[in-house]
Parts: structure tokens; sequence; C-alpha cells
């Protein structure tokens, strides 16, 4: 539409985001991730330093590594767009880029590969993840990812048992999970801690030991797990009776291949 | 008039440039900005003289790898000429070698400051003449061949291997090789047709990193210039015929020229944002210009109050959701200045933006979430596409779509401060020193909407 | 660690959320009655009683006791038979050779040997890699060497330029002397050298005719017949289809195609079968044999594969430009079956309709994962570690025929009964197919979501992308009878269904479906086709590994449905219904067997042979 007429125009104040569609919790949950207005529930406390452990690209307390000198030496042509959008904090000072990756467990971990990609777009600035069936990488600049995994950790997203942090050798998503219900880890990551009833990390992501454990928290028992869980189920939430979702998918699916042959066809549907 | 459809122009400070266009006047068959660009493309060789001094100094040419090209080695073949020296005496004789005779030639063979990268401008009848693009390669190659011959005085009589040296030094070992060898001393823009894949894909064998050079890597300038190349090439394949041309022409202007200023608008309202919020203002802008609205024959309204949407012109809606494309890239991209955060947009974007839209199909209905997901795996992976700089634009991960993916590429590679390896400077350096030479490439948007103001009034 | 997470409880601001629509203790007690009410039922499955067997515990159990307990590689007796190897090459060669646990730690996980599929035969999944089983590259050859040509032009070219009478006998004596000079036999005087026939005994011609009285006159050793290897009611289709013409089908010897690549076999057949003309004929070596050349080896020429794209350029009748058509005409399971279409067949009789089934997509689940694991491995990039996992997605642990018994079931349940009002096919619209897509794709998934022991089994996302896709994409196809229905139920299951049901889906793998959607139907140029004229040279395509079983799959099935003897090309058909082949193509279960059991014997063996 013209600018001159689209200057009149008021901005519509009661426009909404829908984000999802679905009736019933798990639809609910899944917009309740993706919503930027709604607080995600802390579940545990990790001290800074630790996580900077977890991830293994820096000792706590060390220097920032960086690829180019911060933006504001930098020499560079002029470009508004530039001057426009403001960059991170961590692109800012020019720091390399590190990654966090998380494997979701296929046995009820509270989230799931493409939600969690829906998750970094909506809530994060500066984002390069990789979705796969059983993990999901996430590439951002150094303090960015650190200050992102603090807090993918301490949300509801995060389950000590169901979910696990690993750079190699990630494999483990769909096999069993072992006598005290944890996922299967080659490299033997994290144990359950008899005593406290935590789940600790005795090695980082990279799979090297630590010095000391890290705990994270208790791993939550099945049944409290599919209370929130976000995928359909054939005995929680049968994926035939979202008639909403299927409804929209197949509008999709139809919408597509009639577009993609002429795309006047979908006009008025 | 064949489409109805007005068009304002803006430019990247957010200014009006001109207003009220016929659409068709932004066409590659009608706007005479775009004619020659294509033409400029088509018809321009340039020669790295250095290049050719060293590799004959060292008896090195005719390899086949691509970073350290020092595989072949023959030193017994290697020759004291100095060409960068005698650069006037081989201009002057190629101009005379490559003119056409008819008092209509518009040759133009002259060093480029730095006095080592000769530029050769072949002559309109030439190209006219032929039935490929690749007389910059043949006319060039052949005709730098004999003027080296002529000033160095080599001949069978003199120095029988000197021919041959001349010969494997401007083209390498073709056509023992179907191509040339990589960083081949005599390049173009576009690459030679025994390399391209598909038909009528012509335009798109230049490289990302060539069109950010060429722009300076000002991101709405190298926009411009990638969506121009990309719809020229759409329009040689035939994907932009009948049902097609108002849809690429739509998308073409939204995207690539920010038409009405949509884009500009995106980026700005959400400059400290994410791609959610761009997701949310493009449904919202979408619902304002009545391009969209609730579905009034079915159930509109679900249980959860989920509304399906409708649109009664889709192929604007689907340049809206172009442009939205776009805005997410750079706002992404923008927030990281790394240039790989780019190809996981396709798939986001493309996903958040078909669910908060009621259910209409997300941009190029989901050719664009499909390359999306093989480029991020494969840029990611070890099956090793190397960065989305070297990537031409008819590489088999991203020609699939009908062009709405590279200009985003592009504006990634502009905005990237430094964090990749192969960049603009390392594999497109020569590039960036052309745009002096060439003033018809710097402000492309000002000059389309010119152009395309000259023709509105036949139209 | 501080926080409100309390042992054993989520806080109640998390599950206060869900109060208004279910409890978390509900989940439990309904989760107890759904199983103890099903688990009968469950149990008389094919694929509880497989896994049961594989894993040595209750196929349903989430949880694995003996994780970490397994002693390393030494749970496979093949890796420790390799790692024993390896040490004595090692030692051999005096530079290091295969070794495990050098980068991964690769004993960790559970490894088991898996039945195969409706046998009780147990292999290792290395039985199933295509290097080390035999069987296997004997079929990728067999498909290879094979180049059909025409005879009637270069006859008539031989009657008109050179003059000579083309009699019956003169036909036979030329198939005599086609089978010397395509094993390698010499025709010139000089001291030129022969092949050893032993190398290629496996190289030979066949005749391929629609036409009684031709079949009449010539040697029946010389004929595939398509009357004895086809059932009576596909046979006078395929003779018609064919017409009165004689096709030479060339085998060329297997180890000419290995010492060069697959365009050999079309130079190899296409010279040896002109030098068998100069010899029946008494041709002299002038300008006449020019045009006998080109009239054999130009004129009409089929080949199974073309030529690849610049960027990746292989030769003909390699497995990249085979269309999906052939491979399904390839497969020779149903040639003694009925041709009747299949919802007729599944309304008399269901075991019926369920063996169509199992002897077509039996038959097409070995050729086609086997070929897509080769490409996957030896021509494309990526996917270095697939191997055997599509291989173990189709014919091990029964789960795919547990697949198929659900879609048959659901066929001949509620879709026979249409053939009583005079349609053999339901009409090929998205609304019709809409629900029949989700239903089997949700059965599939609670299959998989009921079984743990199954998910470990299938390992990959791109290996539930394969089955559910594949299922998918034959239902559809099986009930319309319309290929490109097939290929929107393939597209919508991988690219959308599967994605918002898990959240999870192939690892990047569908690209090619989510392209294929507005792909499926169009006009332009590198878009649209008929699925059973793609192939994996098509651009896009290419990265679509674990789909093109589906692809050749649904061009099968809707053959069923229509009830057509052939998907494709009858030539193409009848060429492999020859029991002279060294693979088994009608049966191939049996052979891929033998070739895990190392008891089999390809052809071309280069064995040392003491000269006499």
């Amino acid at each position: 539409m013209p600018m001159k007429e689209r200057r009149g125009k008021n901005k519509s104040k009661e426009f909404q985001s829908q984000f999802y569609p679905g009736f019933g919790y798990v639809a609910d949950r899944r917009r309740k991730v993706v919503d930027r207005s709604r607080r995600l529930v802390k579940l545990r406390n990790i001290p800074d330093d630790d996580i900077v452990r977890l991830l293994g690209h820096r000792a706590p307390g060390g220097l920032y590594l960086s690829l180019h000198p911060p933006l504001d030496e930098l020499m560079e042509a002029y470009d508004p767009i530039k001057e426009l959008v403001v960059p991170t904090p961590g692109a800012n000072s020019g720091d390399r880029l590190r990654f966090v990756q998380m494997v979701d467990s296929f046995w009820r971990a509270p989230i799931a590969p493409w939600l969690r990609q829906r998750l970094y777009f909506t809530r994060f600035r500066g984002v390069d993840t990789v979705v796969e069936a059983e993990r999901t990488l996430l590439e951002m600049r150094e303090r960015d990812v650190e200050a992102v995994t603090k807090l993918m950790i301490e949300m509801e997203v995060f389950d000590t048992a169901r979910t696990a942090l690993r750079s190699i050798t990630p494999q483990g998503h769909s096999t069993r999970l072992d006598e005290m219900d944890l996922m299967f880890d080659a490299r033997k990551r994290y144990i359950l801690d008899f005593d406290s009833g935590h789940v600790a990390y005795i090695k980082n992501m990279h799979a090297e030991t630590l010095d000391k454990p890290i705990p994270l928290g208790f791993p939550v028992p099945d049944n409290e797990l599919k209370a929130i869980d976000v995928t359909f189920r054939y005995d929680t939430s049968q994926y035939k009776s979202k008639a909403e979702v299927l409804i929209v998918l197949s509008r999709i699916g139809e919408l597509r291949i009639l577009g993609g042959y002429k795309p006047d066809l979908i006009n008025n549907m | 008039m064949k489409y109805e459809d007005k068009i304002d122009i803006y430019d990247d400070r957010g200014t009006c440039l001109t207003e009220d266009l016929p659409l068709e006047s932004l066409s590659p068959l009608i706007n005479p900005y775009i004619i020659r660009i294509l033409n400029l493309m088509k018809s321009t060789a340039f020669v790295n003289l250095r290049k050719i001094e060293t590799m004959i100094q060292k008896g090195a040419f005719g390899y086949s790898s691509m970073s350290r090209q020092d595989e072949i080695n023959m030193p017994w073949h290697a020759r004291d000429w100095q060409i960068v020296e005698n650069g006037p005496a081989i201009v002057d004789k190629m101009k005379n070698i490559i003119k056409v005779h008819n008092g209509q030639d518009d040759t133009n063979v002259q060093l480029l400051p730095g006095n080592d990268i000769m530029m050769v401008t072949i002559p309109t009848r030439r190209i006219q003449a032929a039935s490929s693009r690749d007389p910059p390669f043949t006319i060039t190659a052949t005709a730098l061949g004999q003027a080296l011959a002529e000033v160095f005085d080599i001949s069978p009589a003199t120095d029988p291997d000197g021919v041959n040296i001349i010969k494997n030094a401007l083209v390498g070992r073709y056509p023992q090789t179907v191509a040339f060898q990589p960083g081949n001393p005599i390049f173009s823009f576009l690459r030679p047709s025994s390399q391209q894949e598909g038909l009528g894909t012509g335009y798109k064998t230049i490289s990302i990193n060539q069109l950010v050079a060429l722009a300076e890597k000002r991101t709405f300038d190298a926009v411009v210039l990638t969506s121009i190349l990309e719809q020229a090439a759409q329009f040689e394949m035939g994907n932009t015929l009948g049902w097609f041309e108002r849809y690429s022409l739509l998308a073409f202007a939204y995207q690539g020229l920010n038409a009405d200023r949509l884009l500009f608008d995106l980026i700005q309202e959400n400059k400290k944002g994410t791609i959610g919020d761009i997701v949310a203002s493009l449904v919202r802008t979408g619902l304002e210009d009545e391009i969209i609205k609730p579905g009034r024959k079915f159930p509109y309204r679900l249980f959860s109050e989920y509304r399906m949407y409708t649109t009664k012109d889709y192929p604007r809606w689907n340049a809206y959701t172009c442009a939205g494309l776009l805005a997410a890239c750079i706002v992404n991209v923008g927030a990281s200045r790394a240039a790989q955060s780019v190809t996981s947009v396709f798939s986001g974007f493309s996903d958040l933006c078909m669910f908060e839209s009621g259910g209409l199909p997300d941009p190029d209905c989901g050719r664009v979430m499909g390359v999306g997901l093989g480029l991020t795996k494969f840029s990611h992976n070890e099956g090793g596409c190397g960065g989305i700089g070297t990537l031409t634009l008819d590489s088999d991960l991203i020609r699939h779509t009908s062009g709405f993916i590279s200009p985003c590429l592009a504006a990634a590679m502009c905005l990237d401060s430094g964090t990749q390896v192969y960049r603009p400077e390392t594999t497109a350096g020569a590039f960036f020193r052309i745009k002096q030479v060439l003033p018809i490439l710097s402000d492309p948007l000002k000059k389309i909407a010119e152009a395309a103001e000259r023709v509105k009034s036949a139209l | 660690m501080s926080g409100p997470l309390q042992k054993g409880k989520l806080p109640k601001e998390l599950t206060s959320e869900m109060e208004s629509t279910a409890k978390a203790s509900q989940y439990l007690r309904a989760a107890v009655r759904a199983l103890r009410d099903f688990l009968p039922i469950e149990k008389k499955r094919r694929v509880w009683k497989t896994l049961e067997k594989i894993f040595e515990a209750e196929p349903i159990k989430q949880s694995d006791f003996q994780m970490y307990h397994r002693g390393g590689y030494a749970q496979s007796p093949q890796k420790t038979a390799y790692q024993k190897e390896g040490m004595e090459i090692a030692l051999e060669r005096n530079i290091p050779a295969y070794q495990q646990s050098l980068m991964e730690p690769m004993g960790q996980r559970d490894l088991r040997s898996v039945t195969i599929s409706q046998t009780d035969i147990r292999v290792e999944p290395e039985a199933l890699h295509y290097l080390n089983n035999f069987a296997m590259q004997q079929m990728y050859d067999d498909i290879k060497r094979t180049v059909i040509l025409n005879l009637d032009i270069p006859h008539r070219t031989i009657q008109v330029r050179a003059g000579k009478e083309v009699t019956p006998e003169s036909v036979n004596q030329y198939l005599r002397s086609v089978q010397h000079t395509i094993g390698g036999g010499s025709i010139l005087l000089e001291q030129v050298a022969d092949v050893d026939p032993v190398l290629t005994s496996d190289a030979y011609c066949k005749i391929i005719t629609g036409n009684d009285e031709i079949k009449d006159f010539i040697d029946p050793r010389f004929i595939i017949d398509i009357d004895k290897m086809f059932h009576e009611s596909k046979v006078k289709k395929l003779k018609e289809a064919i017409g009165d013409t004689i096709h030479l089908v060339i085998r060329a010897p297997t180890i000419a195609v290995r010492t060069a690549d697959a365009g050999a076999a079309f130079k190899w057949g296409a010279m040896n079968s002109i030098i068998a003309f100069i010899g029946t004929y008494r041709l002299a070596r002038d300008s006449v044999i020019s045009d006998i050349a080109f009239a054999t080896r130009q004129a009409n020429v089929v080949l199974l594969g073309d030529r690849g794209w610049p960027s990746r350029a292989h030769a003909f009748n390699e497995y990249g430009g085979i269309p999906f058509g052939y491979l399904a005409d390839i497969c020779q399971g149903d040639s003694e079956l009925p041709a009747k279409p299949f919802l007729q067949v599944a309304l008399e009789n269901e075991e019926l309709a369920r063996k169509y089934i199992s002897k077509t997509l039996g038959c097409l689940s070995i050729v086609v994962p086997v070929l897509s694991e080769i490409w996957a491995g030896l021509y494309g990039s990526d996917n270095f570690s697939l191997t055997p996992g599509l291989v173990v997605a189709s014919i091990c642990a029964d789960i795919q025929e547990d697949f198929l018994d659900i879609m048959t079931n659901l066929a001949s349940k509620y879709f026979a009964r249409i053939t009583r009002t005079n349609i053999h096919v339901v009409p090929a619209r998205w609304y019709n197919l809409r629900w029949v897509i989700e239903t089997i794709v949700h059965e599939i998934m609670t299959t998989m979501e009921k079984y743990p022991t199954m998910m470990e089994l299938l390992w990959s996302g791109i290996q539930r992308t394969f089955l559910l896709g594949s299922m998918a994409a034959n239902m559809a196809a099986l009930l319309t009878g319309s290929t490109t229905a097939g290929l929107w139920a393939l597209r919508y299951t991988n690219a959308l269904l599967v994605k918002e049901g898990w959240l999870r889906s192939a690892a990047g793998d569908e690209m090619v479906d989510h392209i294929g959607m507005p792909n499926s139907c169009s006009l332009r140029l590198e878009e649209g086709g008929l699925p059973e004229l793609q192939g994996m040279n098509s651009p896009a395509n290419i990265f679509g590994i674990a789909q093109a079983y589906g692809m050749a799959g649904l061009g099968y099935c809707a053959a069923l449905a229509r009830g057509d003897p052939w998907v494709c090309s009858p030539i193409v058909k009848v060429a492999f219904a020859d029991p002279s082949l060294k693979f088994n193509f009608k049966n191939p279960l049996a052979d891929i067997i033998a070739g895990a059991q190392k008891t089999y014997k390809p052809a071309g063996e280069r064995a040392l042979k003491k000269e006499a």
C-alpha cells in the first residue's frame, strides 16, 4: 500500500499475537514457551562460574578472546543499516563465536528440538541454531552464549535427567533410560549423587573432567514430566484428537501445494 | 498498463525517492538501468596482469588446487617477462585486436588504478553476434595471447615452449579440464558456460562475496544488486512468465527495493528486538494494510480463539513475507554481526510466520524453509560447504527458490564484521576497486527509481 | 544449588497452570489403565515377539538395567574378530590399521545382532554393510551392466545397405556369436588376446519380443519367456506393449563394470554386438559397417541411468541417473500374482492382499535402501556413517512388516467396500487423503512411542523419516492409484505432520520435503514432473536420501492399485525377469541372507588360478 495512504492510518492497538493453534495443555505450553511476555519458571540457581566451567570454552575469571576489534574501533564503510540495528554486548566487544549444544531425550524431556529453535528466535537476539533429530546447537558470541546458557539451565525447560549438555558424542536421545532414569551418555558426564539426590556433572560439555563436580539439582519423576510434556503422545495427549492443530497443518499443506502451482489460486481461500 | 499496482521506492535512510511507479517499470525487460547492469555483467572481463607475471616467473600454472595453487612446479618453463611494466603497450594492442571497425565501436580496454588489473569491455556487436555469454573469456584470452606474443616477440621460431606457456598461463589446462584454473587471471563477473548447471541459470554464476565487494559492503546496495541478477535469471529460466510475473515483480520490489518503506519500517521498529517481534509486526502490518483478514466463510475462530486468516491477493502477501524474511535476517545478523547467523533464520522465520498468520503459507510457499534447512545443515557440519560467502547463486543448496534467498545472504555478508574465514576482502579483493572506475554501480536504488520514472509515461 | 524445585515434585507455579485441564496423578492412573487394557493385544503383535527375542527384555520397558555393564565392544563378536584382524594387518604391513576405541568410546552403547524379518536368522549389522555383503554388490552390478538394444534397425540396415538376407537361421547364428564376443572372445585373425572365459562367465545376451511367431523361430535358450515368467493376466498386456520387435538385452561382464565404471557396460556391449554382426554376416570393414554400427549402438538404446550434471558428473547407468520408476520395474516380486486392482483383492481376501504387499514392497525394500546407502556412502558427501541404518529399518526385526500389517488392515477394513460401486480407486483429492494419512502416521508414531526398544534400533531421525514417509506415501498411492497423490502424502508427512507431533524431525534431510510440497505440481522447468520419472540426479532430490524409497514405493503401489503389470517401462520389467541373472530379483531376501552368512558366490571373482 503506498505510504501516503498508510500515513493516515492508525496503528491498531488491539492486535495480539496468537503464536500457535491448539486447545489443551500441550498447545498452551507450546504457546507459553514462545510468548515473550510470559515468564518461564525458574527451578534452580546455578552460580555463574559453574556455568562457565560447564561450557568449557574459557576458565572462569579469564579474559574473553576476540576475533576482531570492538565495533567502535572498527573502520568500516558507511552503511546506515549498521548504524540502525543495535548489536549485542558480545558483538560490540568483538568476542569469538562459541556454542552450547543440548540433547533432549525422546522420553519426556521438557522441551524438544523444534520448540527450542522457536524459543531461541523469540526470546534471544543474534542467534545461530541448527535443529537436528537428536541435538540442537546454539552458536552466539561468547558473552551472549554464557548469558543464554544460564537461563536455559535454570528455567523449567531443563530437566537434569532428560536433558544434557554435550558437545561431543551426543548420541543417546532414543535409547532407553538407565536404572536411575537418566539419559544414556557414552562419556558419562553426569551421575546421580545418592546422598543429596542431585544430578551432578563430573565432566564439562567437552567431556573433560572437572576439578569439582557441579550439582545441578533434582531429577523429576516420570509422571510429573508427563504433566508438562510438550509433545503429543498416545497416553497423555493423543495426536489424532488434536483437531485444531491438524486443521491448520492441513490448510498450510494444501495452500503450499496450490500456491506452488499458481499463486493466484489461493486468493480468498 | 498490465498491472494496476503502484510502488513507492525509499532508500536506506527512509527518505522517499519516487512515488507511484507502475509495477512493470521495475521489470528487467523494461527498466533501462537494469538492462545496462545486465549488459555490464555479460560483457566485461578483467585480467590480473600481476598474477600472470608471477605465475610465469615461477613456472606454476595449470594447477587445480584452490588455496596454495602450487602443485604444478616447472621452473625450467619459467620466463622473465615484465608484463606489468608493459601494461600500456598491451592495452593498446588489445584495443586494436578487439575493436569492431564499423564506426559504432564501444570497445574499452583500460588499466584500473594500481596498474595491475586490466578491464576489458567487449563491444556490443560481438555480444550480439554471439550465441552465449562466453565472449568475455574467449575473446579476451585470445586477444591477450596475441598481444603478449607481439610485445615480447614470441613465436615458434624464437621460443616454441613460450607460445604454449602463454596459453596455459591464461586459461589453465583448458580444454583438458572443463573449467579454467581456480583464481584464473582472466575472470569476469559470471562464470563460463561450461560450468553452468541448468538452462537459463547464467546470471546466477556469480558468487555472494563478489556482489558484496561490488557494493562495498553497504547492505541495501548489495541487496539491490543481488535481487537484480536473481530476478533476471528467473526471467531467463521462464519462472516468471504468466501466472508468476506479478508474484516475482512484487517480491522483487518489496524485498529488493524497499518498496513502500516496509522493509525499513520493520527493521526500525524492531532494531532491538528479536525475530518473533518481526513476525508480529509483519502480521500487524498486513492486517492494517488490509492485505489479510480473518476468514469469513469457514469457521475461522477455533476453540482456543485462534484465527485463520485469508488473503484476497496472495502474491502481495508473499511479497510482504519476503520483505519480513529479509528484515529478520538483517536484525539477527545485525545483532550478532556474524554472517553464519543467517542460515537458521530461513527455517525459523518461516516456521513462526506460518503459525502466526493463521495457516497462510510461508515465503515462496515453503521453498525458502526447505533451502534453509539444507543450508544450515551443510554449513555447520562435516559435509562442508564452507562459508556462505563463497557460494554461487546457482549452487545446489540455494538454487531451488524463486530468488528470495540470495539477497538475504548478501545482506548477511555485508553486516559481518570479520568473523568469516572466506571474506570478501580475501576472495574478491579486486572487485572493491572496480567500483571506483564504474560509477554505474553506485547508488543503484536511486538509479533504478530514476530510470523507472523516465519510462513511466511510455507504459 | 538452590531453588524452588523439591525432590520429586515440580513447583506449584508450574503445575498449577495445568490444573484447569489435567493433574499429574491423573496421568499415572490413565496410563496404567490404558496399558492394562491393551497389553494382551500388544503381546500378539509380530514386533513384540521379535523385539523380545532380540533384547531379551520386555519390549515396552523404558529402562535398561544393564546399561554400562556390557563389556565394551566385546559384546559384538564381529567387531572383536575385526580387531584381531586389524592387529595382524598392522603387524604385517608395519602401518597401523583398524583399531577400536581410538576416537569415540565405541563399546559403551548396547550393540546387538538383529533378526531378519520373517526369519529366525540373527545377523550383526556388519553383515548388512554394502562392502561386506557381496550379494549387495552383485545386485548393483547386475543393474549397472544391463543395456538394452533394438535389433530391428540394424537388421533393416543390413538388408538395405549391405544387401544380405536376414533369416531365422542367421538371427540364431548371430545370437550364438554374440555370446562369444560379449565374453571377450576375439574375431580378428591377428594374435589378439582373449579374455579367460571363467572371469566373464556371467556375460550373456538374451532376447525380448512381444510377437509369438518370432518367439517360435528363435532358439529358446536365448529368450526371456514372458509366458513362463509372468502370470497369465499380465502376459497379454506385456506382449502388446512390447510389440512386434526384437530387443536384445546385453549383460556385460561384472569384471568390466568393476574395472572401469558403469559406462563401460554400454561401450562393451555396443561394440561387441556390432562385431558379432561382422562375424555372422561376413561383412567387410568398410563404410557399410559404420551405418550398421550407428544403427546398433545409437539408434535405439535403452540405458537404465543417464549422465549427471557437471558438478557431479557420473557415467551412464550409475544409480544417480536411474529414474525411480525403473527401480520399481526392476523388482520382480509381483510377476506371478494376477493383475487385479488392489482394493478388489482386499475385498475378497485380506491374506492375499497382504501377500501382494509383502511381495512387492518386500522386494523393493531391499533394492532401494541398499542403493541409497551406496549412493550416500560412495557418491554423496553426507551421512558418512549411515550404513546400515536404512537396511536395518527396512528388513530387520519385523519393524516394517508390522507397519505393512497396519496398512493392509486399514485399506481392507475401510476402503475395500468402495469396489462394490464399480470403481477401483478413490479419487485423488486432498480432502479424501488427509485423514487417511493422519491415521496411518498416528498409528506408526504411537507404535514407536510404546516400544522403547524399537526406538533404540531406529536411532536416527533419517530412519524414522524413511519409514513414516514411505508408509504414508504407499497408503495414499494404494488407495488412489495416483502417484502425485502419493507424493503429496510423502511430503506432507515428513515436512509437517511428524514435526508438529514430536517437535522432532529428520535432521535437515526433510529439506527435500519442504521444497517438494510446492514443487509437486508445477510447470516451472526445474520443478514438477511425475515421481516415476524423477531420480536422484534432479537438483533437489540429491539431498533426500531417505525419501528415495518412498518415491519408488509409491510408483509401485499406484501400479498395484490400478492393477497394472508394470510401473514405467515394460521393456525394463521383462529384461529383469531373467532367471539366468546372478542376483535373484524375485526373492532378493534369500540372496542377501546368503551374503550376510558369507555363503554367496558373486561373479567375476579374481581368485588366483595357476597357469597350466
